[in-house]
């Protein structure tokens, strides 16, 4: 039967028109669909492994980076006193683990996070150089240490490494592979080392804080010198100062240990350096002289064979009853007190005839030590 | 026209069906052209992709001191090979050896990226079991290219 009606027509033509329309809607949009898919089959799901493999690859490389660094940043730290910044400035470029104006206990370096930083720093210079063309974030690590006799170093990544995904014959991103790149590594070394320098910094010190070099007798040189040697591990040494007039109580040390760190044929050397306080009074001046002159006598004494003199302290009473002479710093009172320059070895005083006078004489050094025991006074006439 | 007419008409008109044929015919061959361009490449991809984890897997296998990657920066800082000889030489004679010595060879690439034997053995049959690149750093700071070669056995019987 055909359908013969203008009516049946219209529709028929109605309905392809509409077959065509949809037909070719849906060429068009097949069409945009496959230029996003535009690869070969299952290009994506290579790109994926691709990158999965190029992601290892890299956590292989920072791993081994990061053992590396480890291993140079044990020998950085030592070699710079356990610092990472000077806290109290250096002595001949070996950092100081007590200045002439804070204590070890403020200068001592914070070795734990000094060494973080270091491995920090060595690993950046591996990773700033980028791997595989891809570019990890640098300075990216927290560290935690857990020490034993051997130190397990945890690095935690804080931004994750990411490798981005390209699809298309035009390789456009279209996504983003991303993993955190932490590691961790176990070195037979512990940082105890800082603690025992620490201990014989201290134990230095206080053994020698009141000794001084004299123009005859270099004390203070000997006490420390004689100190070197062995010490818990660690061949003590100090570093040889060269000859001066002036007083210097910086002394610089190398401590080595037993050990050595994989890929280094030396062994750990710690330096470092120390300001002994100084708690040595100028010794006791030799040789003072009373010469009368008028109404005047005048004094005279050698120079102090201290270093480190400032100025010369004269006592001389002004009443007749004194106690002991050796009493005489218990009473300041009755005493007049003046003082010269460490460049003058003389004083004159006006004196009253018929009075018995006493006259002392002490040394000042640049802190203001004086010697306080075993000084006698002279009498005069 | 009736309802039913209209409907009946849409079954029983030749020249409908044959409309219809020609526009399905025309769309197909439209979809079947332009779809000729896809291909399908995935084999020889994932063979390749798949060496270079297991090259991963060979340099972080443990050794008295470290890995065998660290075998290869002692070696390539001028120390005395023998260590990683044997180490590398047992490891891939387990994995490639079932039929006899395997020979391997370790390359590094120079800055100009010229191939530099490092260490290996003598090759006698070549068959290419294995072959696979990636890059170490090492202890100085620099990095360098590796590239890990089983050609064959050591000897052709």
């Amino acid at each position: 039967m055909m359908i013969k009606g203008k009516k049946g027509m219209i529709a028929i033509l109605i309905l392809a028109i509409f077959f065509f329309a949809i037909m070719g809607t849906l060429f068009i949009k097949l069409q945009s669909k496959k230029s996003q898919f535009n690869a070969t089959l299952g290009e994506t799901q290579l790109e994926l492994i691709e990158k999965y493999t190029k992601g290892e690859q890299i956590l292989f490389y920072i791993d081994q980076a990061s053992k590396y660094s480890i291993y140079e940043a044990v020998y950085d730290l030592s070699l710079n006193g356990g610092f990472f910044d000077y806290k109290c400035g250096d002595y001949n470029g070996y950092g100081l683990w007590q200045s002439e104006k804070e204590d070890i206990e403020y200068c001592s370096p914070d070795y734990r996070n000094n060494f973080g930083k270091f491995i920090s720093t060595r690993l950046d210079s591996y990773l700033s150089k980028g791997i595989f063309e891809i570019n990890p974030p640098i300075d990216n690590y927290d560290f935690i240490f857990e020490e034993d006799e051997k130190t397990k170093i945890h690095g935690i990544a804080t931004i994750p490494l990411s490798i981005p995904i390209l699809c298309g014959k035009d390789k456009t991103e279209c996504g983003v592979y991303k993993v955190k790149p932490s590691f961790t590594h176990q070195i037979d070394y512990n940082l105890n080392d800082y603690g025992i320098i620490k201990e014989k910094l201290m134990k230095i010190t206080e053994e020698c804080k009141k000794e001084q070099d004299l123009t005859d007798n270099e004390n203070l040189k000997q006490c420390v010198y004689g100190r070197m040697g062995s010490y818990k591990g660690l061949e003590w040494k100090s570093i040889p100062k060269e000859e001066s007039q002036e007083e210097d109580r910086n002394f610089a040390f190398e401590a080595t240990s037993i050990k050595k760190i994989s890929f280094h044929d030396n062994n750990i050397i710690y330096k470092f350096a120390i300001f002994i306080p100084d708690e040595a009074p100028p010794p006791k001046i030799e040789n003072l002289k009373i010469e009368e002159k008028d109404n005047k006598v005048k004094l005279s004494w050698d120079p102090s064979k201290a270093l480190d003199v400032e100025k010369y302290k004269i006592y001389y009473n002004e009443e007749i009853n004194i106690p002991k002479p050796k009493e005489i710093f218990n009473n300041l009172n009755i005493f007049i007190e003046d003082e010269v320059d460490s460049s003058e070895i003389s004083y004159e005083v006006v004196i009253e005839q018929g009075k018995t006078y006493y006259f002392v004489v002490t040394a000042l050094d640049e802190v203001g030590n004086e010697i306080k025991e075993g000084v006698e006074a002279i009498k005069y006439p | 026209m009736p309802k039913k007419g209209f409907f009946m008409g849409l079954f029983t008109d030749i020249i409908g069906w044959f409309i219809l044929f020609l526009g399905v015919v025309l769309w197909a061959i439209v979809f079947f052209i332009s779809n000729t361009t896809v291909s399908y490449q995935i084999k020889e991809q994932s063979a390749y992709l798949n060496n270079e984890g297991i090259l991963l897997n060979y340099l972080t296998s443990p050794t008295e001191e470290g890995n065998i990657a660290d075998l290869i920066i002692q070696v390539y800082g001028g120390e005395e090979p023998t260590k990683l000889v044997n180490e590398l030489d047992y490891i891939l004679n387990q994995v490639y050896g079932k039929s006899g010595d395997i020979c391997w060879k370790l390359w590094y690439y120079q800055e100009n990226n010229d191939k530099e034997l490092l260490v290996g053995t003598e090759c006698g049959k070549k068959t290419n079991f294995f072959d696979a690149e990636t890059i170490i750093p090492t202890p100085e700071g620099d990095k360098i290219k590796i590239k890990l070669n089983v050609p064959g056995y050591k000897n052709d019987d």
